[in-house]
């Protein structure tokens, strides 16, 4: 029994509403996306994804730059993004986590490895973060090459 | 089993998240605790983090505050005020209950904020942690709490949640169950399921926390600090910092407790939960799986301190100190 209802517990991810932005394909891409339960604004999504690009761009001269980023911007949207997705595909949301554990161990390891491994397993996540966000009609464009 | 609807919201504030161990059947009896107070973008928001609230002694109540634009809240002091709402829904009119301080309880592994501690303020959003304070509901039922704080002018939250009858979950003074969890050395034990962060390639990352059950422990009448969470299907963020804390205190104080980690999941994919983690958070099946979870049980077997979501070490190693050395 819930007391508010303004929040739909368990809600398998949905698209909500078909928007004005534009994907990389062309076609219409929702302006906002029902995420576990949640209406997230693509733009936001879109954030999330870019800063795990922008974290692997920096890794391989700044690793604790690359650390800030990725926990500054996209750490917390990726447990929300794994949450939505695994109301549609739990095998999906568990290498989206496995991928983000595996940059979370690069980044608590000590000593850390390399910034390119830093770098790799990032760019991995990135694509991940990427595909899953497909799932939700989400259009994202790959990280740029470095 | 399904998961707490309380981390998403606050995942979605990037505010605060507990790490909903996920998978539950059933939003749990403390389903209501997944309350905020407002979904608008630009308003602080209040969201009960507490997983399991019931009528009786005094525990633990923690609340989330955020500004779903402007952050996190953290530090200082909040001065709570408790309302009950009705037996069977939150309609009725507000009855006056207790009130209480709440002190800030920061994730483990939070950097030091930089700035003035002594007030709440909003906090970058690599910050996180909650308000808790103990707190004594006389009966089951509808409550609401009331938070009140200056950010730049007064604010006040307000949000809702659900007091059961009694916890789902074992509390202070329960018999601590005698579970056989994994361990590093069970015969054939998927490394997965002792830890999910391990695999047939990637080690148990704290082995120091997987050397032994909790039966054994009770058996030989050891305090036993107990964490159960799972580190890489954390839906949030609290269960690997947590996680980690405790293998910190494990190492520190050797000689004080067994310390052990029960991994949720069996198989993940396979949404099969690990039997003995079973034991403590999904007791009954339509239960809701939330975790974090933290135990201090006592050389008598005897529940002493429970905590849920977010602990920090300043809460945990007081506890560990007053216990006396272990004999060998």
């Amino acid at each position: 029994m819930r007391l508010f209802t303004l929040l739909a517990p368990g809600v398998a991810a949905a698209v909500l509403a078909a928007g004005a932005a534009c994907g990389s394909g062309g076609k219409p891409a929702p302006v906002v996306v029902a995420l576990a339960g949640q209406t997230v604004p693509t733009a936001k999504l879109q954030a999330i994804a870019a800063g795990v690009c922008d974290a692997a761009r920096q890794a391989p001269a700044d690793a604790g730059a690359a650390r800030r980023t990725f926990f500054g911007t996209s750490h917390d949207g990726i447990h929300l993004i794994a949450r939505g997705l695994e109301d549609k595909d739990r095998a999906a949301a568990a290498t989206l986590l496995e991928t983000k554990q595996k940059v979370e161990a690069d980044f608590n390891a000590s000593p850390p490895p390399p910034g390119p491994q830093i770098a790799a397993d990032l760019t991995r996540l990135a694509a991940v973060t990427r595909t899953s966000l497909a799932r939700f009609k989400v259009s994202v464009e790959p990280c740029p090459d470095r | 089993m399904r998961r707490s609807v309380v981390p998403i919201v606050l995942i979605l504030g990037l505010a605060l998240s507990a790490c909903g161990g996920g998978g539950g059947k059933k939003e749990a009896q403390n389903g209501a605790n997944g309350s905020t107070s407002s979904t608008a973008p630009d308003k602080v928001q209040a969201s009960v983090a507490s997983y399991d609230l019931a009528a009786g002694p005094a525990s633990r109540f923690i609340l989330g505050i955020f500004n779903e634009a402007k952050g996190p809240v953290g530090y200082g002091t909040v001065p709570f005020s408790f309302f009950f709402l009705g037996e069977n829904s939150a309609s009725g009119t507000p009855q006056p209950g207790p009130t209480a301080t709440a002190g800030y309880i920061p994730l483990p592994g939070s950097p030091p904020h930089p700035g003035d501690t002594s007030k709440p303020a909003y906090l970058p959003t690599s910050e996180r942690g909650v308000y808790a304070a103990d707190v004594a509901f006389d009966k089951p039922g509808f409550w609401g709490v009331t938070a009140t704080l200056d950010l730049g002018g007064p604010q006040k939250v307000s949000t809702a949640f659900k007091v059961l009858a009694k916890h789902a979950v074992p509390a202070v003074g329960d018999q601590a169950p005698a579970t056989q969890n994994l361990t590093t050395s069970t015969p054939g034990a998927p490394p997965g399921a002792v830890d999910s962060r391990a695999s047939a390639t990637t080690p148990v990352p704290d082995p120091e926390l997987h050397q032994t059950t909790v039966a054994q422990a009770l058996a030989e009448k050891r305090p036993v600090l107990l964490v159960i969470s799972t580190p890489t299907y954390c839906v949030s963020l609290f269960c690997g910092p947590v996680t980690d804390m405790v293998a910190g205190l494990a190492k520190d104080y050797a000689n004080r407790a067994r310390f052990i980690h029960i991994e949720v999941w069996k198989d993940f994919k396979a949404q099969q939960l690990n039997d003995a983690a079973k034991e403590w958070i999904a007791r009954t099946p339509d239960q809701d799986i939330n975790e974090p979870w933290v135990w201090l049980i006592g050389p008598d077997g005897k529940i002493q301190a429970r905590f849920d979501n977010v602990v920090s070490r300043s809460e945990l190693e007081p506890l560990l100190q007053k216990l006396p050395p272990m004999k060998p």
